[in-house]
């Protein structure tokens, strides 16, 4: 009997066991979502070379940026691998790779290639050969300097990461084994030579899956990055503690989470200038005029010629002290000289107050864009004499845009009374009699993005007349306008022959501005009111302003009008503009297009660099870099083009090949597919393409036939046509060796795609 | 102790104990334990399916759906109908054999909003890994995949850059061969598409 019951209570146990078991899965997805549910604030730093890591045992010398682009691009490249931060993985190398012979930050790009083409063996490295492997090349120098070729630690932790190799203590092969196995080729912790633990790429790139192996997962969670504790626990699994230095004793981990922050995205940190910076402005006095033809190129004065307001004459003072005042305070932001800023202010407006100048009529609420040929576009200037076109936000730069100029100076977005309150004063100050709509400015932008609506468009245009906006938005537009290359007088002579033939008047209004600059009281802080001059209390039209589209099958209506009245210099994104690809080394090229746009492009020569920099600056306001940053082209025979993946890796294999536009035609074709493959559907417009090809048929004669021709199927290549010539109008070449070239003009005979291509990249 | 309890209890009372143990573990047994594989398509995956693959009758189809095609596949001699869907250029479809549908495929909405989305995540923490996944289709593109449960009688193609559903078939569990020679006619594996600029 006593066997009965142990046999019934063996049994009771083999049931109940596994039920017990299985009730407590729920606590483990329990704490897993707790994990994942943290907040993330905001995204990294666009541009790389603003972030500084910290080592706080530099003294004078805490928080330094890279000096090597080159070097920042192999973080942004393991960070676009694995998720990990720039700021996390250039964090630990500061930190690792500094000693009192050298640091890290002070490497230079020749540094860099110095290194990468040094002779360190490719030797696999072993419990048995490490020592004596790393021997051979741990005193190895940089010429002239004491930085190391390789940076060896006493325990033998080799290359910027300072990774441990086999044989040597604290050696982690299975983290070592995630880390290898992100680099090219069958790479483990068994067959890695000493130049893969020695170069600074592959030495970033293994340490990115060595610090997620020590996490226990293959991906980076956003949330993470914000999380101090969290950061601090990865300092302590990569150190394998959290205090050095020797007797005064620093944090690891606070030199982490400063690093991290530093490389935050600087939207969260834009505030504006005190006033008491304002009032101690070293903008109060004006550079000499010779300074302004030198930088510029502008002409020295005649003292004769002259067609626009002059700032020195009593009936401008006003409008000159606002403007300068606003100028000063803005536009040091954005690196321009606020002389020049107001300079452009009484060139391009001929009415040098903001509230009352719109060079498209404003005659009816919701129809100011009577006379502009595109209202989103650069035809139309307002306020201080921005382009419409500036109230966009750059992904690129988070300090462009409406939404960030308004944030900047007035505060939330979101406030309606806010954002009334200064568009009434918009109008009240233009001696309008409308009332401003109870709506936020994020309301009324996002109304215009999503669904096109003109009345809010022309409240837009109201708040962008405001005198800080105005200014705010136009120094942003004028940033790099002191490049050197070209100079702004062969530039604005690039824009159209009326600058050209205009330069020794604005020459000598240059001079004058000076001169009214160092006579005018530097009243910064002082609020701006309306001008008593305001003739009649309604908006200027003044000189009428063309873009050349440049694409003869598509003229403006300014081409015929008054072809030689004006036209605002292009900015980047502005059909017509012809920029010209940074003089740089081919190595330096490829690091800025990454830097810049976000795309890796490996194996090109210098001039297939060009054309592709040159184009992605050329499309750089659309969308379009937005939905393909990440993305790695590869250079390969011209046969052998295609999309082969996403964002991480190879995205595109690419030949090199032809002309310039055929060529600048395929890149963006082949970018095409990434935009349709590799971003959700409805924010692509998928089903709307498959509508448009339904009733249009596709572009060209590839994206109808594509079968036949590359085996490829017409949904996906009229959707990669279509990107193409939205971004290349006028392009007649063709994609595919199959057909002739074509030049499809889409606005008038394909208007469903055109649309879509517009509502997914924005206006081109 | 138990021993004398049980050496003095009568035979009746320790045959009635036995018997309320072994019906208690019965219950418990059934109360835990894990349904059968089914051997029909698993129940409805996708709120938008129209029919149920085995029950639905081929006659209601043109009653319930108002099909804008019908024709006989030559090769199954299946009959095929196919339904507006929100692609134009992809219909859904149904087929039917002996009166009964065997088949229904619906391309899913592109809106996460939209009843009906779905991901191929959430898919897998409902049906698991797939017996087999097929890179290619010849409508949707080279790079995306083919998804197929053919034992549950599920496939589905989808995305697997942005994790999206394109499409969900339902059909009678079958091999994975059945299933590819039968219904797979969009799988399009390995072919890559170079696009052979002017030279």
């Amino acid at each position: 009997m006593k066997y009965l019951i142990s046999l019934i209570i063996l049994i009771t146990s083999l049931f109940l066991l596994p039920q017990v078991s299985a009730a407590k899965k729920p606590l483990i997805n329990l704490a897993q979502n707790t994990r994942t549910t943290q907040t993330i604030i905001g995204s990294e730093k666009t541009n790389l070379t603003e972030c500084k890591f910290t080592r706080s045992d530099q003294v004078g010398n805490e928080n330094l940026p890279f000096a090597s682009h080159r070097l920042l691009s192999y973080f942004w490249e393991a960070s676009q691998k694995t998720g990990i931060p720039v700021g996390v993985l250039g964090g630990i190398a500061r930190i690792e790779s500094t000693t009192d012979q050298y640091s890290i930050s002070n490497y230079s790009n020749q540094d860099i290639e110095y290194i990468e083409q040094s002779d360190i063996p490719e030797t696999v490295l072993t419990a048995n050969n490490a020592t004596s492997e790393i021997a051979k090349i741990k005193n190895l120098k940089i010429p002239s300097s004491n930085k190391a070729v390789c940076p060896v630690s006493s325990n033998n932790a080799l290359g910027i990461m300072q990774i441990q190799p086999p044989g040597t203590n604290g050696h982690d092969a299975k983290a070592v084994n995630q880390g290898a196995s992100l680099l090219e080729g069958d790479k483990n912790a068994t067959n890695l030579t000493l130049k893969d633990y020695c170069n600074p790429r592959t030495s970033i790139i293994m340490s990115a899956g060595f610090i997620l192996n020590k996490q226990g997962t293959t991906k980076w969670t956003p949330g993470w990055t914000n999380n101090k504790d969290f950061i601090t626990r990865v300092a302590r699994s990569y150190y394998g503690g959290l205090i050095y230095g020797g007797q005064d004793q620093y944090s690891y981990g606070d030199d982490l989470w400063n690093s991290v922050l530093s490389c935050r995205d600087p939207i969260f940190d834009i505030s504006p200038i005190t006033q008491t910076q304002q009032s101690s402005s070293p903008y109060c006095k004006a550079p000499d005029f010779s300074e302004y033809t030198q930088k510029y190129g502008f002409n020295s004065t005649n003292g004769k010629d002259y067609s626009y307001p002059n700032p020195t004459v009593e009936k401008y003072k006003q409008d000159f002290i606002n403007a300068k005042e606003k100028a000063i305070k803005h536009a040091p932001k954005f690196g321009v000289d606020p002389v020049l800023a107001v300079w452009w202010v009484f060139y391009e407006t001929g009415n040098p107050n903001s509230y009352n100048w719109s060079n498209c009529a404003d005659t009816v609420k919701g129809n100011v864009d009577y006379n502009c040929p595109s209202t989103d576009s650069g035809k139309w200037q307002l306020g201080y004499g921005q382009q419409f076109a500036t109230y966009r936000s750059d992904p690129n730069d988070p300090k462009k845009g409406l939404l960030a100029a308004f944030s900047d100076i007035y505060g939330d977005v979101n406030n309606k009374v806010k954002t009334k309150e200064v568009g009434q004063d918009v109008l009240n100050s233009a001696g309008q009699t409308r009332t401003f709509p109870d709506k936020s400015i994020q309301e009324l932008v996002n109304e215009w993005v999503q669904y096109d609506d003109p009345d809010a468009r022309y409240w837009m245009s109201v708040l962008m007349r405001d005198p800080d906006i105005s200014m705010y938005l136009l120094s942003s537009a004028l940033a790099g306008y002191d490049s050197q290359n070209p100079i702004l007088k062969d530039r604005a002579a690039g824009w159209s022959s009326y600058y050209k033939s205009s330069w020794q008047a604005t020459s000598n209004l240059m001079n004058d501005v000076i001169i009214a600059w160092n006579s005018t009281p530097c009243v910064a802080g002082t609020p701006v009111t309306a001008p008593s001059v305001n003739p009649i209390g309604k908006i200027y039209k003044s000189k009428r302003v063309c873009v050349r589209v440049g694409n003869p099958l598509f003229p403006s209506p300014c081409d015929t009008e008054i072809p030689s009245e004006g036209q605002p210099p292009a900015e980047p994104g502005k059909p017509g503009a012809k920029p010209v690809a940074p003089t740089v080394e081919e190595s330096e090229l490829r690091e800025k297009i990454i830097l810049e746009f976000g795309i890796r492009m490996d194996g090109f020569s210098a001039q297939y660099l060009k054309w592709a920099w040159e184009k992605f600056w050329d499309i750089k306001n659309t969308r379009f870099n937005e939905l393909v940053r990440g993305a790695g082209i590869v250079a390969t025979t011209p046969a052998n083009t295609q999309q082969v993946g996403c964002r991480g890796g190879t995205s595109v294999l690419l030949g090199q090949f032809g002309d310039e536009n055929t060529w600048k035609q395929v890149l963006i074709h082949e970018l095409g597919h990434v935009v349709r493959n590799c971003n959700p559907q409805n924010r692509i417009q998928w089903i709307e393409h498959e509508r448009a090809l339904t009733q249009e048929g596709g572009v060209s004669d590839y994206g109808n036939k594509a079968k036949s021709c590359t085996g490829s199927d017409n949904g996906s290549e009229d959707y990669a046509e279509m990107i193409a010539y939205y971004l290349n109008p006028g392009n007649a070449v063709s994609t595919v060796t199959c057909f002739p070239p074509q030049f499809p003009n889409m606005k008038q005979d394909f208007p469903l795609h055109y649309n879509i291509a517009r509502e997914v990249l924005g206006d081109y | 102790m138990l021993n004398e309890f049980i050496l003095k209890a009568p035979k009746r009372i320790l045959i009635l104990i036995t018997v309320l143990i072994v019906v208690f573990l019965a219950l418990v047994f059934l109360a835990f334990k894990k349904p059968a594989e089914e051997t029909l398509p698993v129940k409805s995956f996708n709120p938008l399916e129209k029919t149920q693959v085995g029950k639905t009758r081929e006659s209601d189809i043109e009653v319930q759906f108002s099909p804008a095609k019908k024709f006989i596949a030559t090769r199954s001699g299946e009959m095929v109908f196919e339904l507006e869907s929100i692609s134009p250029l992809r219909p859904d479809e149904i087929r039917a054999k002996e009166g009964l549908v065997i088949f229904e495929r619906i391309r899913l909405p592109e809106n996460p909003s939209q009843i009906g989305y779905s991901t191929i995540s959430s898919f897998k923490v409902q049906f698991g890994q797939p017996e087999k996944t097929i890179k290619g289709s010849k409508f949707y593109g080279p790079l995306f995949e083919t998804l197929i449960y053919s034992s549950k009688g599920v496939t589905i193609i989808g995305n697997p850059f942005t994790d999206e559903i394109f499409e969900v078939q339902r059909y009678t569990p079958t091999s994975i061969e059945d299933y590819i020679n039968r219904y797979g006619e969009d799988i399009e594996e390995g072919v890559t598409v170079k696009e052979a600029p002017p030279e």
